[in-house]
């Protein structure tokens, strides 16, 4: 059966129905807002641990070269800790990671990149769990998630643009503009179209604009999934939508949870 | 020095004559399936083997683009494929996907592998993972500095692949699915609609909106190519399979005549006449990206005003009569008697020349040819080589 996996932003979080939390690192981890240094991860793994819970940690950057020696460090660090899986999406953490012997707690996140049942199977010749990209339809994931190293994101803003260039800072700068443009989503129109502009760090995403998920589409595929991840970006309270996820995988209530999702998907917004 | 491999996109076997004749060391392009760039005319098979004949007798190497992100159904027909490409002898495949490594490792043989730039490897660490999976040739993302570069040449021995010049993604390559969305045409498997590009209202707090856009300036790494010869970069690309066959073969013909002076005197004497005459085919605005650090505010495209497609392309040459010294041109763009025009040749220095009279097809004398594709014969007191073109001097 799967289980649901979502991010760690505070304390309370732990109260959640969920098998495991993502945790991010101030470097190396995309995820905006709720990122936290070593010291505090240490931390909130021993708080985990006592919950129960599996400890997923993640590292979802591409790393450029100048900054590789500061990753070498982080990793030295992270392999000290208590964790059950490192999400990773540039190979430079796996080259680290076969180095210790260590690839079985790798989990890679490909983004855009893992779209095909033959795909999944080059890694799972790794012996490497992956997230599946999340433009797949459902036909496709009937299709590819029939092996089972397969990771889906389930809920949450789909991300569409991930950039080394700090974007919205290089605008400001162009235009003279007064306000801060960073670690705050801003809306980008184009014609009738909406999208989520958002810089953090240096590094640009654009978001779409409402939320994308799968729920009774995962009916009778659900548990081929090794996780399932309701993803957290942009939103703090995540605790209605985890229920209507548990349901799901309990096969309780599909039809009027999906009426209710689809409700609070039209009605939440930034 | 090291001898460095100019690497030159073809958009069809037109465009890949033009670039050997021009001084490439090695074509790129793609065939029917399989490849990004969907909207370039794009090679059959039969043309495939045409272009690698042409392409081996002038001792320039030729490399396939395999280079989506493949889903389900794009494997049908691949090993097909594959085995066609090996029996036609191509040099290099250039692949994104780790699936259609696993294919190309084990239905071609002495076939290289590279690995895309959609693939975004920026740091030598990763670069280890491809060569344990028997790689030969990394095309780098376009996200790293000279000085990072030279630090990745130090600890691989697999061969690097820098682009110089063309266009540039925003965002990290493969990364990107803005045409998915936006245009619904995916920019992993060939559609991209550029959409980075596009303009769009950023809306602030205040309440005010900008106009805005994502992309970035085209890439321009001339005046630093002799350091990527220096750090030993072993394939310098140029970017545009959709460019027209007077781009191809001006920006071979610049990139060929700097790379080859610098490989014979250690020092380039004059950029400037380089840069000169990249302005006769350059249509937007050009930056060095991350080449020097971390991008500038001027390195991105705030101000599409700045895009200005030049027209300096008059004609390509069908036919010259060495005897009669008899001109038979294909007109691409307008030109009328007393125009000053330039001739530039594979291997001659450019000739110009003031036309005075000239004929249609019918062999009536014309003022003007407005016309594009009409065929025109004037003669000229030079010679001309094959591939020759016309632009306005």
């Amino acid at each position: 059966m799967s289980k649901l996996i979502t991010e760690y932003t505070k304390l309370e979080d732990l109260k959640l129905n969920v098998s495991g939390f993502i945790i991010n690192f101030k470097s190396f981890s995309l995820f905006p807002k709720y990122r936290f240094t070593f010291d505090e991860v240490k931390k909130i793994i021993l708080k985990m641990r006592k919950e129960k819970k599996l400890v997923f940690l993640n590292l979802d950057a591409l790393v450029r070269e100048k900054d590789l020696s500061n990753l070498k460090c982080l990793l030295d660090q992270i392999v000290t800790l208590d964790f059950d899986y490192l999400i990773f999406h540039d190979f430079a953490v796996y080259t680290y990671f076969k180095e210790k012997g260590l690839t079985d707690k790798l989990i890679y996140d490909g983004k855009t990149m893992v779209t095909s049942k033959k795909e999944l199977e080059f890694f799972a010749s790794k012996k490497l769990p992956v997230f599946l990209s999340r433009e797949l339809k459902q036909k496709e994931l009937e299709v590819i998630s029939t092996l089972d190293n397969a990771l889906l994101e389930v809920f949450g803003y789909e991300r569409i643009f991930y950039s080394k260039r700090p974007i919205l800072s290089l605008f400001k700068e162009f235009k003279n503009i007064k306000e801060s443009l960073t670690n705050k989503v801003y809306k980008l129109q184009e014609k009738d179209d909406i999208y989520l502009a958002y810089e953090e760090e240096g590094e640009y995403f654009v978001y779409l604009e409402k939320i994308k998920y799968l729920y009774k589409e995962l009916k009778d595929i659900k548990n081929n999934f090794k996780f399932l991840k309701v993803g957290r970006t942009f939103i703090e309270d995540i605790g209605f939508v985890l229920d209507k996820y548990n349901d799901l995988l309990l096969n309780e209530n599909i039809e009027e949870n999906s009426k209710l999702l689809e409700n609070y998907i039209s009605e939440v917004g930034l | 020095m090291k001898k460095v491999e100019l690497l030159i996109p073809a958009g069809d076997l037109e465009r890949l004559k033009y670039a050997v004749m021009y001084g490439a060391d090695a074509v790129y392009f793609g065939g029917m399936s399989f490849s990004l760039r969907a909207k370039a005319s794009n090679f059959t098979l039969s043309d495939i083997k045409e272009g690698v004949k042409f392409a081996h007798e002038h001792n320039v190497k030729v490399y396939v683009t395999l280079n989506i992100v493949p889903h389900n159904e794009d494997f049908e027909g691949l090993k097909e494929y594959l085995i066609a490409l090996n029996e036609i002898g191509i040099d290099g495949l250039i692949i994104s996907s780790f699936a259609y490594l696993y294919f190309v490792s084990k239905y071609t043989k002495n076939i290289e592998k590279h690995i895309s730039t959609q693939c975004s490897v920026i740091n030598s660490e990763a670069i280890k993972f491809y060569e344990d999976l028997g790689v030969d040739r990394i095309v780098l993302g376009r996200e790293l500095s000279l000085e990072e570069l030279k630090v990745i040449k130090e600890k691989t021995k697999l061969k690097l692949e820098v682009f110089i010049h063309g266009g540039m993604c925003a965002g990290l390559s493969g990364r990107c699915i803005l045409s998915n969305y936006m245009a619904c045409r995916d920019a992993n498997r060939g559609g991209c609609a550029h959409s980075c590009r596009w303009n769009y209202a950023l809306k602030l707090d205040s309440g005010k909106e900008e106009n805005f856009t994502m992309g970035s300036k085209d890439l321009c790494a001339l005046r630093l190519i002799p350091e990527m010869i220096d750090i030993g970069i072993d394939s310098l690309k140029i970017e545009g399979r959709m460019k027209s066959v007077y781009y191809i073969a001006s920006i071979t013909r610049i990139y060929r005549a700097l790379i080859d002076e610098y490989l014979k005197t250690g020092k380039i004497n004059d950029f400037k006449i380089y840069e000169e005459e990249l302005r006769y085919v350059e249509s937007r605005e050009t930056a060095t990206g991350f080449l020097k650090g971390d991008v500038k505010q001027d390195e991105q495209y705030f101000d599409p005003k700045l895009e200005n497609a030049p027209k300096n392309f008059l004609g390509k040459v069908l036919d010259f009569n060495p005897k009669t010294k008899e001109v038979t041109l294909e007109q691409r763009n307008h030109f009328k008697i007393g125009d000053e025009v330039e001739f530039i040749m594979p291997h001659k220095d450019a000739v110009s020349f003031i036309i005075d009279e000239m004929k249609n097809e019918e062999g009536e004398r014309i003022e003007v040819a407005p016309h594009p594709l009409e065929v025109i014969t004037f003669t000229v007191p030079f010679m001309l080589e094959e591939g020759t073109l016309m632009r306005k001097k």
